[in-house]
């Protein structure tokens, strides 16, 4: 709700209107429709059926809110990998517009199982963000003047990948069972 | 023993989370009083993160919402939207902790500008699940600095709701959750008037007075005829802080 708050003012989207099956008023907000969405996930099969796990966000939202949808996975398994446990496909090929095989494609973010949220650079962030010259110099070095994701990786360096390269915490397996 | 403010504000916070079963938490300063709570009087507690988390037993220190120690350990994992619906709006979270940059006599706060909404001095983070928080949650405790730009006679913008302009205002609105029950700061410590909402002194830190403190307040502040003094935190309160909770004093 919004009631009590100055959002809805600030906010001319944000709409009240009479309860249908009550008195009072309720809040309302027109949806949201990308035009394109990219997903960063643990693993997806050819077709883009996406597998994700950890903290699962808004993803589903917006990938069904989105008319086209790309999906940047860490791996790309075989479709039975995939069958083998399907409550955890959040995202159905059906939806998906392309897949991108890229690992460490979400730093200095992290994927859950795969590598840590690169908290040192977010700390630095908050400095090189405040300053407009800092922004500039740290875009030509670490977007413009990077041609690809490999070469981002070559730069970052492998001691900054091992470190933050996560224990292992396996979940037992389910049983689906057979039916046939 | 010396401590600093913020080792103040999450000792209050950490006795004022006694009794509470399920936490909605935020990082920084809550996060830290909700595993001392954990470690000293509520064991059972369950943390409740707006990033989707239920039950979080992080091994570290998260500096985001968005930190993977979260869901590791987890009771339950689920999407913003079931986080919101079912458990906060299902009136399942006992006790939210938040905090922002101005709040008002009623516990109203403002996280959104400073200045005017069209040309603010300062723009803030926003409201993020705070509003949401604020209306729904069954109590409110606000852990804030004492400041005079923080504690003002009129907000620059109201993000989330506290008491509104007083008593009643929350109900004849519907709001389900009960709103601010007590704010946290690092020199004294204020309730709600069961009459009026309106916020009241009631404990002062070693050192302040009723006028060090009127001092940093924007209007004519409301004292309790109980006011006493803060118990400053134990030395059993500091020694987990900084050496299991806060290592690195990240929030010292």
């Amino acid at each position: 709700s919004y009631l009590g708050s100055d959002l809805s003012i600030a906010n001319e989207k944000i709409k009240f209107i009479q309860d249908p099956y009550g008195e009072k008023e309720i809040a309302v907000v027109p949806p949201l429709k990308p035009d394109i969405a990219f997903l960063h996930a643990q693993r997806s099969d050819a077709q883009g059926n996406t597998q994700l796990w950890g903290l699962v966000g808004i993803h589903k939202e917006v990938a069904f809110a989105a008319k086209h949808l790309v999906v940047v996975v860490e791996d790309v398994v075989d479709d039975q990998t995939i069958r083998q446990d399907p409550n955890r496909t959040i995202i159905p090929g059906l939806i998906v517009d392309a897949v991108v095989r890229e690992p460490f494609g979400a730093h200095p973010s992290y994927v859950q199982g795969y590598y840590d949220r690169d908290n040192q650079f977010y700390l630095n962030w908050d400095k090189i963000s405040r300053d407009q010259q800092a922004t500039e110099k740290w875009l030509q070095e670490w977007v413009y003047d990077v041609p690809n994701r490999e070469s981002y990786l070559n730069k970052l360096g492998s001691e900054k990948i091992r470190l933050l390269a996560p224990g292992e915490m396996w979940a037992k397996p389910v049983n689906y069972g057979r039916y046939d | 023993m010396d401590y600093s403010p913020a080792e103040i504000m999450i000792v209050n916070a950490s006795r004022a989370l006694r009794g509470s079963k399920v936490v909605f938490v935020g990082v920084g300063l809550p996060n830290i009083a909700c595993n001392l709570a954990r470690e000293s009087h509520s064991p059972d507690m369950e943390l409740v993160y707006e990033s989707g988390v239920f039950g979080a037993h992080p091994a570290r220190l998260p500096l985001s919402i968005g930190d993977p120690t979260l869901v590791s350990d987890a009771t339950s994992v689920m999407s913003m939207s079931d986080l919101f619906s079912l458990y906060l709006q299902g009136g399942l979270v006992d006790t939210a902790l938040l905090g922002g940059a101005q709040i008002d006599r009623f516990g109203n706060l403002n996280t959104t500008i400073i200045g005017d909404y069209a040309k603010p001095k300062v723009r803030l983070p926003g409201s993020g699940g705070a509003c949401e928080i604020a209306i729904n949650a069954r109590q409110v405790l606000i852990i804030m600095r004492l400041k005079r730009r923080a504690f003002v006679e009129q907000l620059d913008f109201r993000t989330s709701p506290g008491h509104l302009d007083g008593s009643g205002n929350r109900e004849a609105l519907d709001l389900p959750g009960g709103g601010p029950r007590l704010v946290i700061s690092d020199r004294a410590l204020f309730d709600f008037a069961v009459d009026s909402s309106e916020m009241t002194l009631i404990e002062i830190a070693p050192g302040e007075t009723i006028e060090s403190i009127q001092e940093d307040v924007g209007w004519r502040l409301k004292i309790s005829p109980e006011l006493k003094e803060m118990n400053p935190p134990t030395s059993k309160d500091l020694h987990l802080i900084r050496t299991q909770l806060d290592p690195d004093g990240m929030y010292r």
